[in-house]
């Protein structure tokens, strides 16, 4: 099949289809996506979403904030602007009929968040991505927004260096269609399968993100993998920030509150780069529990504010931990949980490649710098999901209808037939295995030089083995085994492209812990990291971090 | 516990003629999901294996199957439970064309759910320039929040009897996706609403078997919200004041 | 609008009078002069009274529509075409109607006889 549309939007979750709403005020636009929309992951964010909408709050404050959690990383104009956007987005969602808990006075409530000195996180109970994304779920279903769902993207064609539409494989019948664009806005998310202990889907390989890679746009910031304090011991599922923002305190082996000795004024609502870190030096120095975790004791919150604000988390531990968290404590560990880095882009959304956007965390534009405060990054996909739509739209209006180059189909259709063809190897799930084992052990909340380099030379031999990997299922209807195998070959891309920079990096910054530098170092390293594609493997260059006036200083809580 | 058995559902329209079971050999650990098995069975043991799963959490709604004969989510059940007579027996929802193995094509679902209007509708008095404000009594709100829960995983549609009968019928989610939205103050959507609703294949099929109050995952109280909407729509037929 | 409404709400309100009546039913029978024994003639002279009629072509009113709804909603559970749904709607009316007809037509010579009430 071939469609052709004036705007597409690759992936169906916040931003992906704030994207897609806004580009559909100004252009014919359709989303394609891997899943339903309803599937995405944004239905999985808990805690909130920030907006300085109190009174007694700023918006100086709210960037001021993400500012210092980010170590000065973040681009300065660009959290302005977005600190600036946000009570605009909460009031459109609560307006679309988002269902926000309320005070008792019917305002939209707010809790603290890590890292904030107000709080400002608007809250839907513990499912406040799952309340916002619905409101745009079905502003899309009243809009008719198209989707086609369930369609795999393969690659990007590129024709005379600006991006002419995709390729993908529709996965319910197994054909190759081309979606010919004149922009195309990627906001697939994140790429947290490439470790093994995340709290992100089996979904969450960077797919939009590696493929705009390989066609020649740059990534940002791809060093810095937030690693979340509070996941579920045993399945890594989420246990929300907002636990410990409605008074709930992280506890090591002994019974000790243990943040006080590492942010002594936000204690366990300290950014989560702090916490991370914290749990891990607890648990490296003897005082973590038996396997390596700590505890969350929310036990004081009482049984009621638990079933209303922390509903799902009191789900969570009872299915999948066994436990009452009303009365036992909760079993926590550092996970995977989100990358701060992704495609560069401007503050538009667009990206190095002309023709394509980017926004959401598969993008980087950077607000979050090195290291994300908990509830930005709801409001980042619906501000710059919104930006990069209409700027994706205003693009496609000035673009001429270009053909699709016939090539890309081509490359893609004997890219496909080969894998198929290839009857013996080893499957790649034990290739996926490995690369997840290295991902977690080496590339974790404390790096080395060495680990990183021995992270580095792993990778260029899974990638070997990749090229050399077979499939078990041949088939053409809903061929899950081949789609696991392309999303393979992006986490594989991006892993390489994290280790690079992570190896490059010689300072310690938000997120970014180097044992072997444990400064940080302005003087060097006040600066973003971008990363190139070549066969031969990243290629790194250096862009300067835009400071606006709030001048580094030390980061402390 | 030993080793137990995965009885699984295998078809591929593109390759077999009929539908056939398929046994699996696994070793559950404590904590072992049946998702995290089916997982595990695809990397280990059979790639060819289709079910569709992201979150495995339970709030994506991808990996809805019949465990044993039940609508369950695969990443909410764990194996020891389901494996009692040390056989797990996994078939694709009932009620839905198969796409293959596990995977079940659910657009008459999405269908019916679009033609309840499920997005708010305000009424005419202009938006604030900040949030409405919205005060209910908590008990009100709760049941409002608990409305919004739905994942959208179709268990209720795989049990639901009426379903299995009336393809027309628009079925528990969609009506309880109407329901969030007619109990929500800031909605006017009613009467745009009420061709779907107030239709013999809307609230009035439903007979109260309660099957999928029982089988929603997120603990919606399925039936309990249909009868609310018929509820509301009895009182406008007999132009009785109230709640309507 | 309204289809599917009113069988459901007719169900529902039959049922209610169904209760109602046979609450009289039992009390006028068993409790009302305990001891008492229902006889022909008895029965006979109290159908003589036009309000006593009445009273039960109402009740054979309800029973028979709540019994054959509720026997055409347990058919069309079944999942019938519309063309079959129809069918068995006309069909529960016509048995219906003739039902009653006949019940109206039995009641109907005790109308005639002239007889106090024999309480």
């Amino acid at each position: 099949m071939e469609v052709r549309h004036q705007v597409v939007v690759v992936g169906a979750g916040l931003a992906g289809l704030r994207a897609a709403l806004a580009a559909g005020q100004a252009a014919d636009v359709a989303v394609v996506s891997k899943l339903y929309p309803v599937r995405s992951h944004s239905v999985a964010a808990q805690g909130g979403i920030n907006a300085a909408i109190d009174e007694r709050d700023s918006l100086e404050s709210h960037a001021y904030d993400t500012i210092k959690g980010s170590d000065y990383l973040a681009d300065q104009d660009a959290v302005e602007l977005m600190c600036e956007d946000a009570p605009r987005v909460v009031y459109e969602m609560e307006h679309w009929g988002t269902l926000f808990s309320r005070t008792p006075e019917g305002r939209i409530a707010q809790r603290s968040f890590g890292g904030q000195e107000f709080p400002r996180a608007c809250y839907a109970a513990d499912k406040t991505g799952r309340a916002l994304f619905q409101t745009l779920f079905e502003r899309s279903l009243k809009a008719g927004v198209r989707v086609y769902d369930e369609w795999v993207v393969l690659s990007l064609a590129v024709a005379d260096g600006a991006v002419r539409g995709l390729v993908a494989l529709d996965l319910k019948t197994g054909e190759l269609h081309t979606v010919a664009a004149r922009a195309v806005v990627m906001a697939t998310g994140g790429l947290g399968l490439m470790y093994q202990r995340t709290t992100n889907p089996y979904s969450a390989t960077g797919d939009g993100t590696a493929i705009a890679y390989r066609a020649g746009a740059r990534l940002k910031d791809m060093e810095f993998v937030q690693f979340h304090p509070t996941s579920l011991v045993g399945t890594n599922v989420l246990i929300t920030e907002g636990a410990r923002g409605e008074g709930g305190i992280l506890l090591n082996a002994r019974g000790e509150r243990f943040m006080e000795r590492y942010a002594p004024r936000l204690k366990d609502v300290a950014p989560r780069d702090i916490i991370s870190r914290a749990i891990e030096t607890e648990i490296n120095e003897g005082r973590g529990l038996p396997g390596g975790y700590v505890h969350l004791d929310i036990r004081p919150l009482g049984l009621d504010l638990i079933r209303h604000r922390l509903s799902e988390i009191y789900d969570f531990c009872r299915t999948f931990a066994g436990i009452d968290p009303s009365r036992e404590l909760i079993p926590v560990q550092p996970a995977q949980h989100y990358m701060m880095g992704g495609i560069s882009t401007d503050n538009e959304g667009a990206t190095s490649l002309p023709g394509l956007f980017a926004a959401g965390e598969g993008a980087c534009v950077s607000v979050h710098g090195s290291n994300r405060l908990g509830a930005n990054s709801l409001l980042e996909c619906l501000c710059f999901g919104r930006r990069a739509g209409q700027a994706a739209a205003a693009f496609a209006a000035r673009a001429g209808e270009e053909a699709f180059p016939a090539a890309a189909l081509e490359e893609q259709r004997e890219r496909l037939a080969a894998i198929r063809k290839r009857r013996q190897g080893e499957h790649h799930g034990v290739v996926r295995r490995e690369l997840r084992g290295v991902m977690t052990d080496k590339v974790g909340t404390f790096r080395t030089g060495e680990d990183l380099a021995a992270a580095a030379a792993e990778l260029a031999r899974l990638q070997e083995r990749y090229r050399s990997v077979a499939l078990m299922d041949t088939g053409a209807v809903f061929n899950a085994d081949l789609a696991a195998y392309l999303e393979l070959g992006n986490s594989l891309d991006l892993a390489q492209a994290v280790v690079a920079c992570a190896l490059e990096r010689q300072e310690s910054r938000g997120a970014h812990a180097r044992r072997d530098f444990p400064q940080r170092d302005d003087q060097r390293w006040l600066k973003h990291l971008l990363c190139r594609y070549s066969l031969r493997g990243p290629v790194l260059e250096e862009a300067p971090v835009r400071i606006t006036r709030f001048t580094p200083k030390e980061r402390t809580y | 516990m030993d080793e137990i058995s995965f009885r699984i559902f295998r078809f591929d329209p593109s390759r077999d003629a009929e539908a056939r079971y398929q046994l699996y050999r696994i070793r559950p650990e404590p904590g072992l999901t049946v998702l995290s098995a089916l997982v595990n069975l695809r990397e280990e043991q059979d790639g060819s294996l289709a079910f569709r799963a992201s979150c495995r959490s339970g709030i994506c709604g991808s990996d809805a199957m019949l465990i044993n004969g039940r609508a369950r989510l695969a990443c909410k059940t764990q194996v020891a439970e389901a494996a009692g007579d040390g056989t797990v027996t996994l078939e694709p929802l009932r009620g839905f064309p198969v796409l293959k193995d596990l995977v079940v094509d659910q657009s008459d679902f999405w269908e019916k759910l679009v033609r309840v209007k499920p997005w708010l509708i305000p009424g005419p008095e202009p938006a604030p320039e900040r949030e409405r404000l919205m005060r209910l009594p908590a008990q009100q709100f709760d049941e409002l929040s608990r409305a919004s829960d739905c994942i959208f995983c179709a268990c209720c549609y795989a049990e639901c009897p009426m379903e299995g009968r009336h393809r027309a019928y628009l079925g528990p989610a969609a009506l309880v996706k109407a329901y969030r939205f007619e109990a929500d103050p800031r909605d006017a959507g009613s009467a745009e609403r009420r061709g779907a609703l107030d239709h013999p294949d809307g609230v009035w099929r439903c007979h109260h078997v309660f099957r999928c109050t029982e089988a929603c995952p997120k603990e919606i109280d399925a039936a309990w919200a249909i009868q609310q909407l018929q509820r509301r729509l009895a009182a406008r037929h007999l132009r009785l004041k109230g709640d309507a | 609008m309204g289809r599917g409404f009113w069988p459901w709400f007719l169900q529902r309100a039959t049922a209610v009078l169904l209760l109602a009546f046979l609450g009289a039913h039992l009390w006028l029978e068993h409790f009302a002069a305990p001891g008492r024994v229902t006889t022909y003639r008895r029965v006979a002279a109290r159908l003589a009274h036009p309000a006593f009629v009445a009273l039960d072509w109402g009740l054979l009113a309800l029973v028979v529509f709540h019994g054959l709804n509720g026997a055409r909603t347990a058919v069309l559970d079944l999942g019938l075409s519309p063309a079959g749904e129809r069918a068995v709607t006309w069909l529960a009316v016509v048995l219906g109607v003739g039902a009653f007809l006949l019940g109206v037509d039995a009641l109907a010579p005790f109308l005639g006889m002239r007889a106090p009430i024999p309480w």
